[in-house]
C-alpha cells in the first residue's frame, strides 16, 4: 500500500469517525435532554394517523380532550424541569466547592456553600413548606 | 382529599420533621467530634472518589425527586423506574465509600483519624442502607398500585428520608474531604 493511499484511508477513517461520532453524540444528547428536561420518556415516532371527527359535537369533545392532554403534558414537563434545574444548581455548587477548595477557600467559606446547598435541598426536594401547609400535596 | 387523611398527613409530616430534628443532633455531634479531634487537618483521602460519590448521591436525590413528581403527575412507569434507578445509585454510592474509602490506607484503629472517618462514613452508610430498603418497600407497594397521585404519604416520606441522607452528606463531604490541611 502506498503512502498516499494510506493517507487517503486515514483521512476517510477520521472523517467517518468524526461524522459518526458527531451524529452519535447528537442522538445521545437529544435522548438525554429528553429524559432530563423532557417529559421523562424517550421520543418515539408516532405512525398512527389522527382521525379528526367531523360531527360538530364530537369535534368539540375531541378538541377538549386534545387540550386537556396537552395541558397535562405541559404540567408534567414543568414539574420535571424544576427538578432538573435544582440538580444543575446543586451540581454547579458542588463543583464550585471543589474548585474553591483547590484555590484555598477558608473553612467558613466551605461551610457557607454547604449551607446554601442544604437550604436548596430542604426547600425544593424536602418541601419543608408543606409541614406548615393545610395538608394537600406539594 | 378526605379530611381524615389531611389531618393524618399533617401529623405525619410534623412527626417526620421532628424525627429529623432528633437525627440532626446525632449527626451534628459526629460533625463536632470531627472538628474537635481533627482540628484544621484531615487525612489524605482520594479526592476524585469523594467528588464521584457526592455526584452519585446528588443524582440519586434527583431521581428520587423525579419518582415522587412522576407519581403526582400520574406517570406510574417513570415513578417505578426512577425508584429503581435511585436504588442503583444509592448502591453505587455505598460501593464507592465501602470499597474505596474503607479499603484505603486508613483503618478504624488508626487513632482519631480512623475513628472519625469510619464513624462518620459508617453512620451515614447505615442511613443509606435503610433508605435503600425503604425505597424497595415503596417500589413494591407502588408496583401493587397502593399509591395514588393524591394519597402517597409512604412515597413522600421515603423521598424526604432519602433527601435527608443527601443533606447530611452535603456537610460530611467538605468536612471529610475538603476542610483543613491533608496529613499523610
Amino acid at each position: 500500500m502506498t503512502t498516499s493511499t494510506m493517507y487517503a484511508l486515514a483521512a476517510a477513517a477520521v472523517l467517518i469517525l468524526t461524522a459518526g461520532g458527531g451524529v452519535g453524540l447528537a442522538v445521545l444528547f437529544r435522548l438525554t435532554n429528553q429524559l432530563v428536561v423532557g417529559d421523562g420518556r424517550l421520543p418515539r415516532v408516532v405512525l398512527e394517523r389522527v382521525v379528526v371527527p367531523t360531527e360538530p359535537m364530537a369535534l368539540l369533545r375531541w378538541r377538549r380532550e386534545q387540550d386537556e392532554e396537552r395541558m397535562a403534558v405541559a404540567r408534567r414537563v414543568a414539574a420535571y424541569r424544576s427538578g432538573a434545574t435544582v440538580l444543575v444548581v446543586l451540581a454547579a455548587l458542588t463543583v464550585f466547592e471543589y474548585v474553591m477548595n483547590l484555590v484555598g477557600i477558608s473553612v467558613f467559606g466551605l461551610f457557607v456553600i454547604a449551607l446554601v446547598k442544604a437550604a436548596i435541598i430542604v426547600h425544593y426536594f424536602m418541601h419543608v413548606a408543606t409541614v406548615f401547609a393545610a395538608g394537600d400535596g406539594h | 382529599m378526605h379530611g381524615e387523611y389531611r389531618v393524618a398527613l399533617r401529623n405525619n409530616r410534623l412527626g417526620l420533621w421532628l424525627f429529623f430534628l432528633s437525627e440532626s443532633f446525632l449527626f451534628m455531634g459526629i460533625l463536632v467530634s470531627r472538628f474537635y479531634l481533627w482540628g484544621n487537618t484531615r487525612p489524605e483521602l482520594n479526592q476524585l472518589n469523594g467528588l464521584l460519590v457526592t455526584t452519585v448521591l446528588l443524582l440519586s436525590s434527583f431521581t428520587m425527586n423525579r419518582a415522587e413528581t412522576a407519581l403526582v403527575q400520574n406517570d406510574r412507569k417513570t415513578f417505578l423506574n426512577c425508584l429503581l434507578l435511585t436504588v442503583a445509585l444509592g448502591t453505587l454510592f455505598l460501593a464507592g465509600v465501602v470499597v474505596f474509602e474503607w479499603g484505603g490506607h486508613i483503618r478504624p484503629s488508626d487513632g482519631a483519624y480512623g475513628a472519625v472517618l469510619f464513624g462518620m462514613t459508617g453512620m451515614h452508610a447505615l442511613h443509606v442502607v435503610s433508605g435503600i430498603v425503604f425505597i424497595l418497600i415503596v417500589w413494591n407497594n407502588g408496583r401493587r398500585g397502593l399509591y395514588s397521585s393524591e394519597q402517597h404519604w409512604g412515597v413522600e416520606a421515603c423521598a424526604i428520608w432519602w433527601h435527608y441522607v443527601d443533606l447530611v452528606w452535603v456537610f460530611f463531604y467538605p468536612a471529610l474531604y475538603l476542610m483543613g490541611q491533608a496529613v499523610h
